[in-house]
């Protein structure tokens, strides 16, 4: 038995927490996320996904040969498979997923040596490849089939049909949700009967009025990428992860903190309104907001290490996110925000670290 | 004893795993057939041998002679004949000497009834001598006032420990008295008793003893107050250097000892050994431990002989309900694991803990992945993990300069760490380094220059 004891230094316990649980946990509190996009836009999502995901675990586990150590029990590989499947629409030729992953682990990933080494967040590397190399193919989205009752059709995400309503035909003096309406933007059943309930229950005696179409945003019935439109399933998987203590909450909340004060008081201004009529709620169910400020953000290689460092990155990557969405071409903005935002990540890592309680340097 | 006085800086909220054996009276275990006596103690010298081997000694006898630092005297703490003498592996790892010695001829104190001596009337050089000799001290100690500060510290925040607890509910006039005997020696400006915030019986036992005394007028001949403070129970907040930050509002450093300070940190098993080296006239040969951990059948509270080795105990506690994958000797963070069974109870051993592998949650190590865990629970406010990548790549400036020595090795950053990289491990070797590199730079040229 004797040979049986292990030996090690001090501590001699450690705590539950592996990175390959906290890695794994995250992606199972992800994939419903995932699967509720495949059920949206059908199997051509799926395809996606699985290929995703497979050419992921296909390199790194070449890399873990080459190297003769495996990485692929940490499940990073696995994560960032399956985010890259879903930040793409479902309608990608197979090969962009493909080129997206061997962007992220080749370039940005295993190029700086591996999990924990890169200073950018893969997923959101291999994203932003394909994303500006292959404009066309990831700019087409599709409705979900069950919102017009008929095949799904393609369409504009809500927040590029707004872009081109607002800068290219200059429609003004409405609120995002109104001018959707009125360019045909189809809703689902479902959301108006939910938004009466809603109203008439619980929303008309507090004073607040729901105006349709946020149900179909909530639940995901419109076009965007294959994971980034279902903020409910977001939702409770941040919020089993955060509860988990798997994910920080401080990066999310800034981010949420600082986008929704500044959407809220200046978001009007581009729809001809006045000062603090940004519509919050809109802009942070669309254009996989959740999925970027829960799942990428918080990113722990990427993100700053003190929990003031992450409340300043936070606050930029909302502001970025912000100004993107105000002024920029680009509809979604966050996933640059945060891409924007990893580039200071060593300064404050720099300048927001806790002071030694004793401070002489020498013996 | 209203303010519950907390750790300024980072810390860790530990599962306390102490209710299994919390509730359990200290008993006295067997005499071990043969007892395995060690001629060293933690880091001290080895001590001058008395004995040879085929002699008799009694309980209780003078078997090795300290010298220096950290070197106790020792005594036999079973009554029999010497067998042999041969170097073991003890707990910290490295190899010395002991006196193994098998059971026989008879009892001293075992079943006598316990006379306890007046010692209000002895001198502080008797007193002094008294606790060298009965070998609870060693020869180096500060035991000479007036100090500042004493410290008593009934903080015992690791996991699964309980003895000084037990000590603590059952023998609270006792260690009252140790305090009076340290009182009496130092000559500190104020005494301070540090229990934990959430120990209400702790509180209410001691509080009652004191409150006792009081009435009866026994406090002593100094009459020094002592006051009993709440520490919230936050780990490492009863590691002296973080004690001496709480409650007297200064910097342990490398330059700057408790000593220097005028303070003294003591803890309860040292307090009660005081009062059973003066009071009672009894040798260091005993200590309460506990024995715990889920591979044990029956944990308990233990006085136990030193030198018995830990199969005794593991018998004596009902055997082994599962192989464990580490044996600890102490706490579960400050503790050494070991590797022979055959390993006997040392004098600064507070617990042997037979741990499973759900209780210990080892795993690989892994690259570091920025989480940023260790900077929050470091009470140190230090990097651990940039800390760790300096010794790492070899830069043991840069580590000096980043606070290496600020380090109490506490092991709050390992704990969290989810990569499981060895950084307390990584400090210790990085101290012994950065000392070479110290000491190779100041005999050219000066440090800073």
């Amino acid at each position: 038995m004797d040979e049986t004891l292990i030996i090690t230094g001090t501590p001699q316990i450690f705590n539950r927490t592996t990175t390959a649980r906290m890695i794994w946990t995250v992606c199972v509190w992800l994939a419903p996320a995932a699967l509720w996009g495949v059920y949206l836009y059908g199997m051509g999502a799926l395809k996606i996904l699985l290929v995703s995901i497979l050419t992921s675990i296909g390199i790194e586990g070449g890399i873990g040969l080459l190297r003769k150590e495996s990485t692929l029990q940490d499940g990073s590989a696995c994560l960032t498979g399956l985010l890259i499947g879903m930040l793409l629409p479902p309608t990608v030729p197979l090969f962009i997923p493909i080129l997206a992953v061997v962007f992220a682990l080749l370039v940005v990933k295993w190029s700086f040596g591996g999990l924990g080494k890169n200073w950018m967040n893969p997923a959101l590397g291999g994203w932003a490849f394909v994303w500006l190399s292959f404009p066309d193919q990831v700019h087409t989205w599709l409705f979900p089939a069950m919102v017009r009752g008929v095949d799904a059709i393609t369409s504009s995400t809500p927040l590029i049909l707004l872009k081109n309503k607002l800068f290219l035909e200059g429609v003004k003096g409405s609120s995002p949700m109104e001018i959707l309406a009125s360019a045909g933007f189809p809703r689902s059943l479902m959301d108006g009967s939910w938004t009466d309930w809603l109203n008439g229950k619980i929303l008309e005696p507090l004073g607040i009025l729901l105006p349709p179409g946020y149900i179909d945003l909530f639940f995901g019935f419109t076009p965007g990428a294959i994971g980034e439109t279902s903020a409910f399933l977001l939702l409770i998987g941040t919020i089993a992860l955060i509860g988990k203590g798997i994910l920080p909450w401080e990066v999310p909340l800034s981010v949420f903190t600082v986008f929704g004060t500044l959407v809220f008081l200046f978001g009007g201004f581009p729809y001809g309104l006045g000062w603090g009529t940004g519509d919050v709620l809109f802009q942070f169910f669309t254009g996989g907001f959740l999925l970027g400020a829960f799942y990428m953000a918080t990113d722990l290689v990427t993100s700053p290490l003190t929990r003031w460092g992450g409340i300043v990155y936070g606050a930029g990557i909302g502001g970025i996110t912000f100004l993107i969405r105000m002024f920029g071409g680009a509809g979604e903005g966050i996933g640059f925000a945060i891409l924007f935002m990893n580039i200071f990540v060593p300064i404050l890592n720099r300048f927001l670290t806790p002071k030694p309680r004793v401070k002489d340097k020498r013996v | 004893m209203n303010r519950i006085f907390r750790l300024p800086k980072g810390g860790l909220y530990l599962p306390s795993q102490k209710e299994v054996v919390k509730g359990f009276p200290i008993r006295n275990a067997v005499l071990p057939p043969i007892a395995v006596v060690p001629l060293v103690q933690s880091d001290g010298n080895e001590v001058t041998r008395l004995v040879q081997v085929g002699d008799f000694v009694q309980e209780g006898v003078l078997i090795g002679k300290g010298k220096g630092k950290h070197s106790l005297h020792i005594h036999a703490s079973i009554p029999g004949t010497v067998q042999e003498i041969r170097p073991i592996p003890l707990p910290r790892g490295i190899e010395a000497p002991a006196v193994f010695i098998e059971l026989g001829g008879e009892f001293d104190r075992l079943g006598k009834k316990e006379v306890v001596y007046p010692w209000r009337s002895l001198s502080h050089r008797e007193l002094k001598n008294l606790l060298i000799e009965k070998g609870v001290v060693d020869g180096n100690f500060p035991l000479d006032g007036p100090i500042e500060l004493l410290i008593i510290n009934g903080m015992e925040l690791e996991p699964y420990l309980c003895s000084e607890y037990r000590l603590l509910m059952e023998r609270s006039d006792a260690i009252l008295e140790g305090i009076r005997i340290l009182q009496k020696l130092l000559d500190p400006a104020r005494t301070l008793v540090v229990l934990e915030d959430k120990a209400l019986d702790v509180q209410v036992s001691l509080g009652a003893s004191l409150r006792n005394q009081q009435i009866q007028g026994t406090e002593g001949a100094s009459g020094k107050e002592i006051e009993l403070v709440l520490l919230e129970g936050k780990y490492p907040a009863g590691d002296p250097e973080q004690l001496v930050n709480i409650f007297f509002h200064q910097k342990v450093t490398p330059k700057r000892t408790l000593g220097e300070m005028g303070v003294t940190v003591i803890d309860i098993a040292t307090t009660f050994a005081v009062y059973e080296g003066v009071a009672l006239r009894k040798p260091l040969m005993e200590r309460v431990i506990t024995v715990s951990g889920k591979a044990i059948r029956r944990p308990a509270n233990l006085k136990v002989r030193i030198g018995t080795p830990i199969l005794d105990i593991i018998e004596e506690c009902g055997g082994l309900t599962q192989t464990p994958v580490k044996v600890v000797c102490g706490g579960p963070f400050r503790g050494y694991g070991i590797f022979d069974l055959r390993t006997p109870v040392t004098r600064e051993m507070s617990g042997i803990l037979f741990l499973t592998k759900d209780e210990i949650h080892p795993g690989v190590r892994t690259s570091c992945i920025n989480c940023g865990n260790c900077l929050e629970v470091c009470p140190e406010g230090l990097h651990p993990s940039r800390l760790f990548k300096w010794i790492d790549h070899g830069y043991f400036n840069e580590a000096l300069e980043d606070s290496l020595l600020g380090c109490t090795e506490c092991g709050c950053c390992a704990f969290v760490c989810p990569s499981r990289i060895p950084l307390v491990q990584g400090f210790q070797v990085g101290k012994v380094h950065a000392a070479r590199v110290l000491n190779g730079r100041s005999s050219k040229d000066q440090p800073n220059g």
